[in-house]
């Protein structure tokens, strides 16, 4: 067993090199986007700040719990980004059959379909994220504590498997009607909103979707409110550093279930 | 043990049918079309170890269908498949281990990075030790042809030499059994040539079996002993290539030259296993059934009666057969 995740984790390690090396032969393409994109997440925070300091805190919350906020879900979705940016393409894999090759290798499918491609503009997510957070732990008070910092990590590493997992079982819906980007699209943008503001901000029915629904709330919203000692409406027994990895996994094993429905269903592409 | 072995296997595809135009794509949504397509019907074949075989049907007849779930693609609606005694659908990852595959029309190279990035990748994935590695690599660029392109990134490569790059890494792992879907599409004579070299090389070195779809019957007719005929999804023919022709086309042909000045050639020709085909200026073109009259008596008789230059014997070209046998099917 140990071998089996060591071989996996190397395959892995040997994409992520071979990633960047192809990402670097386009290196203007490269530099358009991460640059692009910085610009929109600094956009987004300037913004923010201009709106919380003019007028009022959002729903309680300062700019710097906001950045705090913010930070925690955009690492989650960094992380998220760089191991698997093509869970949210799995309908070009199904309509052009292009898990043929994939399936056609020694290795755990759903790993190999993830890791196939490491995404490295995801750093920029993760990099700007880290940024937002660490500002807004500087203001906001959040101590740093080994088990706080351990909390945080954990919290990161649950946000990534409930990101990944969303957008997997939404993506997934393309083995059986063939197309899913246009629902995945709208995902995507459900889940900017539901997780980069606090859910305190939407009405109760949203914030029990974004709870119990789609656990969107877990990724950055309860932490938060945890590491900060904000009111987040809905009380959650035990430490919310446990909630999120668990929510994750479980996410998790739900979306290797459907992924693993769906392949059986998988029918190729004409040759 | 037989190492591809296949038991009434199935496979029905479930497709939604359009009529044309807006008005079509409207009703469709609302009553669409369902219907079936039973894409290998009934399937049934074994394949020796070391067996090199030409599995080859018009398009759409099921060939590459029946590959997939040879190689743990695609699930069989039902039947079994057998591959080096494994299921390739519930045992993949072991199958795989031990198959290579290279679809003509679908790289499994990386495009963007060099020919020899791609095989270390292979190298890590099949678990590849240094040493085995670097013997097979050696050996298959001196085969290939291809020693000096691994630094070349993929996509400045030719078709050819990028074909010749997909047989290297689909056989650096070493496998038993190679599934080869149409691996001279759209190649030049010469690499043909060395593609067709390649795999009887490996055939008879590395004792790999190898299942050859192809549609250029220059290569069945070069590489295989023995052919599978698939058509409308059902297995047409199985067996050794030399029977094969006999058995489809009992007919051969004799050309004969006569002498110009004697008249209309072999005139009042009359043989109750042979007919005339045509007549050109002095060249007759005969055609006889070999089982009843053998070419040599053939040409005896005719010696003996007309005044006859030059004569060859013609054997039935291969596309021929293959006519005769999706036609038969057809009609059937």
């Amino acid at each position: 067993m140990i071998a089996y995740v060591l071989h996996h984790l190397s395959v892995g390690a040997l994409y992520g090199r071979l990633s960047i090396q192809r990402a670097l032969e386009y290196p203007f393409s490269l530099l358009s986007i991460c640059l692009g994109l910085g610009f929109n997440y600094i956009w987004i925070g300037v913004a923010l700040k201009v709106l919380v300091d003019r007028f009022q805190p959002l729903s309680g919350w300062t700019f710097p719990q906001l950045a705090f906020l913010y930070g925690l879900s955009l690492m989650s979705r960094g992380v998220m980004s760089i191991l698997s940016f093509q869970s949210r393409q799995i309908d070009r894999f199904v309509t052009r059959g292009e898990f043929d090759l994939m399936l056609l290798r020694p290795l755990e499918i759903t790993f190999h379909f993830s890791c196939h491609r490491i995404n490295v503009v995801g750093l920029v997510h993760l990099g700007i994220g880290a940024g937002y957070f660490l500002y807004g732990a500087r203001l906001s008070g959040f101590v740093w504590t080994p088990l706080h910092v351990a909390e945080v990590l954990l919290v990161i590493a649950g946000g990534t498997l409930i990101y990944w997992s969303y957008l997997t079982l939404i993506s997934s819906i393309a083995f059986w009607t063939m197309r899913s980007q246009p629902l995945v699209d709208a995902s995507m943008e459900l889940m900017a909103r539901g997780t980069f503001y606090p859910l305190t901000v939407y009405p109760w029915p949203l914030q029990a979707l974004l709870t119990f629904v789609l656990p969107l709330g877990f990724i950055g919203f309860y932490p938060a409110c945890d590491f900060l000692g904000q009111s987040a409406n809905t009380s959650l027994p035990l430490d919310v550093a446990l909630w999120t990895p668990a929510v994750g996994v479980a996410m998790f094993a739900l979306a290797l279930a459907v992924f693993a429905a769906g392949l059986r269903r998988y029918e190729s592409a004409g040759s | 043990m037989s190492h591809i072995e296949l038991e009434r296997v199935c496979k029905t595809f479930r497709v939604t049918g359009k009529e044309k135009g807006l008005a079509g794509a409207v009703k469709g949504l609302f009553r669409p079309d369902r219907r079936e397509v039973h894409a290998v019907r009934d399937v049934s074949f074994a394949i020796q170890p070391g067996e090199l075989v030409g599995f080859i049907g018009p398009n759409g007849a099921g060939k590459s269908t029946t590959i997939k779930m040879l190689s743990g693609i695609l699930y069989p609606t039902s039947g079994r498949v057998s591959v080096v005694g494994l299921s390739p659908q519930r045992q993949r990852r072991a199958v795989v281990q031990r198959i290579g595959a290279v679809f003509g029309q679908r790289s499994q190279l990386n495009w963007d990075l060099r020919l020899g990035e791609s095989y270390e990748l292979f190298k890590r994935i099949y678990r590849i030790a240094d040493d085995d590695f670097e013997r097979s690599l050696a050996e298959l660029c001196e085969v290939l042809g291809i020693g000096d392109l691994l630094d070349t990134p993929v996509r400045q490569l030719s078709l050819g030499q990028r074909m010749r790059g997909e047989l290297a890494g689909s056989m650096l792992h070493a496998p038993d059994i190679l599934f080869l879907d149409e691996p001279t599409i759209g190649m030049d004579i010469e690499v043909k040539a060395a593609i067709r070299a390649f795999i009887r090389d490996i055939n008879r070195r590395r004792r790999t079996t190898v299942l050859l779809t192809t549609h250029d019957l220059d290569d069945v007719e070069e590489l295989c002993e023995r052919l599978i005929i698939i058509n409308q999804g059902r297995i047409i023919e199985d067996g050794p290539l030399a029977t094969l022709v006999d058995s489809i086309t009992p007919h051969r042909y004799l050309i004969l030259e006569c002498d110009p000045g004697a008249g209309e050639p072999l005139s009042g020709f009359a043989h109750p296993h042979a007919e005339i085909l045509e007549r050109r200026n002095n060249v007759v073109r005969i055609r006889f059934a070999r089982s009843q009259v053998s070419a040599s008596a053939l040409i005896a008789e005719l010696s003996a009666h007309y005044r006859v230059r030059d004569v060859s014997v013609q054997e039935p070209d291969i596309e021929d057969v293959i006519r005769t046998v999706y036609g038969r099917d057809v009609e059937g």
